[in-house]
């Protein structure tokens, strides 16, 4: 039996092994991109020239396209027509790297559609999953924060992003995962365990006298089925089943948001 | 007290039923012997008269009041020696010479048992089952296994009560259906309580319940069932060449755990014409035996003992069916052992897969 549940075990880890090659295959053949666009020329060519630098590894980390820009404001966009920051930073990955394709851009706009400074983090295509709305929030509220451009300069607000999104789209795991996994696998070992401890005990007493029967004495000479009362429960129908939500402004589906400052 | 042989009549040797032809055989000679037969002879021998065998037993000490209770001593006829045995002892054998003797005042008047399943197993037959038990158990110790030492094996008549009755019953269940839909903002589960009410009667025959304190009720349970189609009207020839307890647990004390199972049949047996529902959960019962009656008989089992670390661990083979059970002791350190492995690989499945969720 031993060997029964350690080749279960060993084909469980197969199929899975197996399952996710098509995706890295997939993976290996795609070329992603990084650029930095400073419109609003915010950062001076030293500083753009490191954050290529840092736009480039989140770019390898992440194998997914890395566009970074910042703008005045929403003028002079031929490709957004909705004239609102979301619609310009999403049309403007689309026009950099094609819709719905694996990917992040984060847009820095001086002036959006009421005039605020804001700025904006999404994910594309498989982007969306990895990179959810709430970490799209805590890489946002972190660079405000603690790296706020009036105080350190947009260099250090635009890297500290950079490196949040290298933290967050590569597959990763809360620290609790791992203890959590052993927990479960602790029970499942209990479960097969008391498995084979059930072989050891063959002594009980008997349920009931089912073997004892008098063959043919059964009979049924009443039988009634009354209905009492019913009762309906209804919960509600979940939305949407990824880990991240998607949500456009009309071209390909994204995760993430934007924070005024 | 006396005890009583069935002498070979060819050789006068002590006769022992043989289970493999279903005849008393004489272990001395090989001469095979109906049951009848030997009966009768053993009848006609009765009537020649018997020796007289008194001792003067004066030697020794006076048994303390206990052991007077509970303690027998018979004299062996074959070699003289002397038998010891218990209240309740009715077939045993001559510590001295082996012979095989049996107790015939407790099979007198009201405590002759009803009926008998004779042993169709032999002792080979057991220890050939005792080494295929301890097979393919993955948490026995190998040591257990290995040495596969067997203390004692004892072939022994078991009192057991059979009790006889038709049963009727009116049992009431609250069950209940579900259904479920959905529309684009709910689902939907509709659950419909029904009460269901069942009448009607059945009956058992020869339910037994064990009738001796010295063997485990769980043990002898777990040993069932016996097919009761092929037992024969009770003959102490049977007895000859294995061992015998008479019952000390009495019918009247029997009588719950039979009801205790014929209630428990008839309320599932009942349970099953409920069909076409997601639960159902007995809410009243009321079983009314009648027609109820009780034979004693005594059932085949064979017994083996062994020890391990100082714990006695004991077995019992069904001795019509050969049906065989016994617990085995727990390998601890092989079962944390191979726990840690299980935990160890499991969990990395389960690590891996949350990772692999991650890339798909």
């Amino acid at each position: 039996m031993i060997k029964r549940f350690t080749a279960i075990l060993f084909a469980l880890v197969l199929i899975l092994s197996v399952a996710t090659l098509p995706a890295y295959a997939a993976g290996e053949e795609v070329v992603y991109s990084y650029r930095f666009d400073d419109n609003a020329d915010l950062l001076t060519d030293a500083e753009e020239q490191a954050l290529n630098e840092t736009l480039y590894d989140v770019c390898a980390a992440c194998s997914c396209n890395v566009v970074f820009f910042t703008a005045n404001d929403l003028n002079g966009a031929n490709f957004s027509h909705l004239n609102t920051a979301q619609d310009y930073t999403q049309r403007y990955y689309e026009t950099c790297c094609g819709v719905n394709t694996d990917g992040v851009v984060c847009g820095l706009i001086l002036h959006d559609e009421d005039g605020d400074r804001q700025v904006l983090l999404y994910g594309s295509g498989k982007c969306v999953k990895q990179l959810s709305d709430s970490e799209s929030e805590d890489i946002r509220n972190n660079a405000i924060s603690n790296h706020n451009p009036d105080r350190n300069g947009y260099y250090d607000f635009l890297n500290s992003i950079a490196l949040g999104v290298k933290g967050a789209v590569p597959p990763h795991l809360k620290w609790y995962m791992l203890p959590l996994a052993l927990i479960i696998g602790f029970v499942i070992a209990l479960l097969i365990m008391a498995i084979f401890k059930k072989q050891l005990k063959t002594v009980q007493m008997e349920r009931g006298a089912v073997n004892y029967v008098r063959p043919g004495s059964m009979n049924v000479t009443a039988a009634r089925d009354t209905y009492l009362y019913s009762t309906v429960s209804r919960t509600a129908r979940p939305k949407n089943n990824s880990s991240g939500s998607s949500h456009s402004s009309g071209g390909g589906s994204y995760s993430g948001g934007g924070s005024k400052f | 007290m006396a005890v009583h042989e069935y002498k070979c009549p060819c050789c006068s040797g002590a006769l022992a039923f043989d289970s493999t032809v279903q005849k008393l055989k004489c272990p001395f000679c090989d001469t095979e012997f109906e049951v009848e037969a030997v009966k009768a002879y053993d009848e006609d021998l009765q009537n020649e008269g018997t020796d007289n065998l008194d001792w003067n037993t004066d030697a020794g000490t006076q048994w303390t009041e206990d052991e007077a209770t509970g303690l027998r001593s018979y004299i062996c006829q074959s070699c003289g020696g002397e038998i010891v045995g218990d209240q309740y002892t009715a077939a045993t054998e001559c510590p001295f010479c082996g012979n095989h003797a049996i107790i015939m005042q407790q099979f007198s008047g009201a405590l002759k048992p009803d009926y008998v399943i004779p042993f169709k197993l032999n002792k080979e037959a057991a220890k050939a089952e005792y080494v295929k038990h301890l097979k393919g158990k993955f948490l026995l110790p190998k040591v257990f296994k290995d040495e596969n030492h067997i203390d004692e094996i004892k072939g022994i008549y078991v009192p057991f009560w059979l009790f006889d009755s038709n049963a009727d019953a009116d049992i009431r269940f609250r069950a209940t259906r579900t259904r479920t839909w959905s529309d684009s903002n709910y689902n939907y589960v509709q659950t419909s309580y029904f009460s269901v009410y069942r009448a009607g009667y059945i009956a058992y025959d020869h339910v037994p319940v064990d009738g001796s304190t010295r063997m485990p009720d769980d043990l002898m349970e777990s040993v069932e069932p016996y097919n009761f189609a092929e037992a024969v009207d009770f003959q102490t020839a049977y007895l000859s060449g294995y061992f015998a307890d008479k019952y000390d647990v009495s019918a009247e004390d029997s009588i719950g755990r039979a009801n205790e199972r014929i209630k428990t049949s008839t309320e599932d047996a009942f349970r099953e014409t409920v069909k076409g529902y997601v639960t159902v959960t007995p809410e009243y019962s009321s079983v009314r035996l009648h027609d109820g009656k009780t034979k004693y008989a005594f059932y085949p089992v064979w017994l083996l003992n062994t020890t391990y670390k100082g714990e006695k661990f004991t077995f019992a083979m069904n001795g019509q069916t050969g049906k065989f059970v016994g617990n085995l002791p727990t390998d601890k350190g092989k079962f944390w052992k191979f726990a840690a492995l299980f935990t160890v690989i499991a969990g990395a499945v389960i690590y891996g897969g949350m990772w692999l969720a991650q890339l798909l």
